[in-house]
């Protein structure tokens, strides 16, 4: 029996400048139907949600419900046609009470126009009962856990109408037994025939309380499966696939000596005695899920995160960072995560951009040479090929490959021994990204010990001479050589194995 | 595939024509004095005389050393809303300081050196609590209007130095005012600062991206502490010149040159957001405030339309700021 579907996307496409984030992609669910979403970082589930809450337009695709077209044009729109996003970090009003904030904008008014209060927090307690939650609902949200209050969440969504909930990696703050609820409530909204869409990593949940999958990746539709004909194994082979083109070349690279040993490494909450060594020609890369600590280590390591325990050492020499500036003096630069928030000032020139890092060294008593900054910079754009039309050119206006490339560049100046990179070729098309690997292969051939993090599994597989997977702030495994494949990190990174 | 050069602005590829108007845009501050003058010039039979633009120059240059030191607070995305009291509690240090026996040069320093308290008051609190620096800036604001108020016990006090006097009315040669000189040698040095050394560079990458630039090894919290202790030592400058003009000194001598500085900064092109403009175009922006100013008094406007005046000035001038920011 062929039924409408409830909700059908057909043909998403998103393109963004320098890189195509959905390509073609179309999904329908059925009322009731509980779809999860699966792709590794960067395959662009969120893109796809984000399109269909009403955050992003698409650049080609139609969204349909019950059968007809409907144009998302904002989150607002969204929430009208029932469609209902619960994130992450419930962002809900702390201060309003469960009842006000399940009816935020259209709480029950008496006959003076005034709250009624009363109603509002029996109409709260029914829907809470519909999940079977039974919080008193005229408790300030802040002061229930963030299990109930993703209960809330959904609480509002059940009594806004909702026809499609979509839940983003829900149980990652969640613990076993209220992981239970979830499904539990999840369940409920099946009965009530709304559709459910569950993005998670966490296979094994996947396959509790999901009807069926959609596996993403690079932007593209993998293929949809029931869940009943699926396993595990096959989700993993799907989201990884066997695109190891030649992209990658990674050069055999003697390695040297130690030029950066961090040992017990802690930020309370976020990182857990860290230790590891990185050696001068070495490619060592970070692989883990989101939230398991990769960033930050890197920004605890560069004297941006102030930790509490923990010894770092580059070539012999202890430091102890209180800001960047003394973390570059030691030789230590960080490519960050978000060139363009992090890594580079969008309306000054590249040639700036460039010299930001050097400034005092192109100073004399405290004034810029600028013919000589001209000079490094053009010495750069030459040695890494920055596609610009002259230094002076504002590099908001370079295409995403070449900013990181100016990043690169800024980095390079200094001279770095150690150079951490966080996801560097994020946004980046394909052609772009194997410049930017040459570009790090070379520098480990000069000598610089390279720490890289990355979210692409064929990168850092191809790239690393060594592969350091994190999980909730520890390091869970070492993987070198035939170890190091993509199931293994992937069960080391959900924190399967031990 | 790769897109190079992505998205260039357009008018580098229409022409002269249209970089011109790119450019007036941009800097609305450059088009605005000449309409003026041109309006000035047709309006009233005194105003394009030597000595009416002179006086100009003259009446400008204490709000305009005040600026300064706004502009280079400006540029960083910051606000020194203290000033105009710090003005007042600099001359009002230096003329206490001479009843006590201090000479020229020590009540000078003691003065300069109150303007530096308070700026380096106003800096750390800032880059301690990184609160808004607009709020606490108007908090600080009170804190030295009520030390004026005690120091003065709300009464007028009289320099008692006469070679004091000459900070504010002496002539260079018998032509120039020293304060007028002042004013264009600060604007002049501090453009050069700005533009040429890796401190003045700082400034411009913290206001455009503080973040790249903290992660870029630069010092944003004693940086922006320098800029506060200097905001502070100039509006003191600026208050000792208005002193030695004056001869004597009260509790909320500088009143209004917060907003002021604020309105000359933006008016000669230096955003409200951060990241771009400089002293030359304050020198601009102080100018056509003194230019209208000296045009509404030619013109006999009563004086509450000239605030409303100023008023009008500064929406739009805010108002075009944003657009531009948009951009």
């Amino acid at each position: 029996m062929q039924e409408t579907p409830l909700l059908e996307m057909r043909n998403m496409t998103k393109v963004f400048p320098g890189v195509r984030a959905l390509n073609q992609v179309s999904i329908a669910l059925q009322a009731g139907e509980v779809r999860a979403l699966v792709g590794e970082n960067g395959a662009g589930k969120s893109t796809l949600i984000k399109i269909l809450s009403g955050v992003y337009q698409p650049s080609e695709g139609e969204i349909f419900l019950d059968g007809k077209l409907e144009a998302v044009h904002d989150p607002a729109y969204a929430l009208k046609l029932g469609i209902i996003p619960v994130h992450q970090e419930v962002n809900l009003e702390p201060y309003l009470s469960i009842a006000e904030n399940i009816f935020i904008g259209r709480q029950p008014r008496n006959r003076f126009h005034l709250i009624d209060y009363r109603r509002m927090n029996e109409d709260a307690a029914r829907w809470l009962a519909e999940l079977g939650v039974a919080t008193d609902p005229s408790v300030p949200l802040g002061m229930i856990s963030i299990a109930e209050r993703q209960m809330v969440a959904i609480a509002r969504a059940v009594s806004l109408d909702a026809r499609v909930v979509i839940f983003d990696e829900p149980t990652s703050s969640l613990s076993l037994r209220e992981t239970e609820r979830l499904f539990t409530v999840i369940r409920r909204l099946k009965e009530k025939n709304i559709a459910v869409i569950y993005i998670s990593h966490r296979l094994e949940e996947i396959f509790r309380v999901c009807n069926s999958l959609t596996v993403m990746r690079d932007g593209a539709l993998v293929a949809t499966k029931t869940v009943a004909g699926v396993n595990t194994d096959d989700v993993i082979r799907m989201m990884i696939g066997r695109d190891l083109k030649d992209l990658y070349q990674k050069s055999a690279t003697p390695v040297g000596r130690p030029v950066l040993e961090v040992t017990d490494l802690t930020v309370e909450g976020i990182l857990n005695d860290i230790s590891f060594t990185l050696h001068s020609g070495e490619i060592v890369g970070i692989s883990g899920l989101v939230g398991a600590g990769r960033t930050e280590l890197a920004r605890a390591i560069f004297g941006d995160l102030p930790y509490q325990a923990g010894r770092i050492v580059v070539d012999g020499k202890t430091i102890q960072p209180q800001c960047p500036d003394d973390c570059i003096r030691a030789g230590i630069g960080l490519v960050p995560e978000d060139r363009k928030e992090q890594g580079l000032v969008l309306a000054m020139p590249v040639v700036h951009n460039i010299s930001m890092t050097i400034l005092g060294k192109l100073a004399r008593l405290g004034i810029i040479r600028g013919r000589k900054e001209a000079q490094v910079a053009e010495e750069f754009v030459r040695r890494l090929a920055i596609k610009t039309p002259s230094i002076k050119q504002p590099v908001q206006f370079l295409s995403g490959g070449n900013q990181q490339r100016v990043v690169v560049a800024k980095w390079l100046a200094t001279n770095p021994k150690v150079l951490l990179v966080d996801e560097p070729t994020r946004g980046i098309d394909v052609g772009a990204k194997s410049e930017i690997y040459a570009l790090l292969n070379q520098l480990a051939g000069q000598g610089v010990a390279i720490l890289m993090i990355s979210s692409e599994l064929p990168e850092i597989l191809a790239m690393s001479d060594r592969i350091l997977v994190m999980h909730q702030g520890r390091i869970k495994a070492e993987l070198v050589g035939k170890t190091a494949n993509e199931e293994t990190i992937m069960r080391f990174a959900t924190g399967q194995a031990a | 595939m790769p897109q190079d050069g992505l998205g260039q602005p357009e008018f580098e590829k229409r022409g002269v024509a249209a970089a011109l108007i790119h450019f007036m845009v941009t800097n609305p501050a450059l088009i605005i004095p000449a309409v003026l003058m041109a309006a000035g010039a047709i309006l009233s039979p005194v105003f394009l005389t030597t000595q009416n633009l002179l006086n100009i120059l003259w009446t400008v240059s204490v709000l305009g050393i005040v600026a300064m030191g706004q502009t280079i607070l400006l540029i960083t995305g910051n606000f020194d809303m203290s000033v105009a009291y710090v003005v007042g509690l600099a001359g009002i240090t230096a003329v206490i300081a001479q009843l006590y026996g201090a000479g020229l040069v020590a009540s000078i320093v003691l003065g300069l050196l109150a303007g530096a308290l308070i700026g380096l008051l106003n800096g750390a609190i800032i880059v301690l609590t990184k609160a808004n620096a607009f709020l606490i800036t108007l908090g600080t604001s009170i804190l030295v209007y009520s030390i004026n108020l005690i120091l003065t016990q709300s009464k007028t006090w009289n320099v008692s130095v006469d070679s004091f006097l000459l900070l504010g009315r002496g002539k260079l040669f018998d032509t120039v005012y020293y304060s007028v000189i002042i004013f264009l040698l600060l604007g002049i040095v501090l453009q050069f600062m700005l533009r040429q050394t890796t401190f003045g560079r700082s400034l411009y990458i913290i206001g455009s991206n503080q973040r790249a630039g903290a992660l870029s090894g630069i010092r944003i919290d004693r940086i922006k502490l320098a800029t506060y202790v200097f905001c502070g030592t100039t509006a003191a400058l600026a208050g000792l010149i208005m002193t030695a003009r004056t001869g004597s000194t009260v509790a909320n001598a500088g009143v209004g040159m917060d907003f002021d500085s604020l309105i000359a900064a933006v008016l000669g092109g230096t955003s409200l957001f951060g990241g771009r403009g400089g002293t030359l175009r304050t020198i601009v922006g102080v100018l056509i405030l003194g230019v209208l100013n000296n045009l509404l008094v030619l013109l006999n406007i009563p004086y509450e339309a000239q605030q409303i005046a100023k008023g009008l000035v500064f929406l739009a001038v805010v108002w075009m700021d944003g657009l531009l920011q948009k951009r």
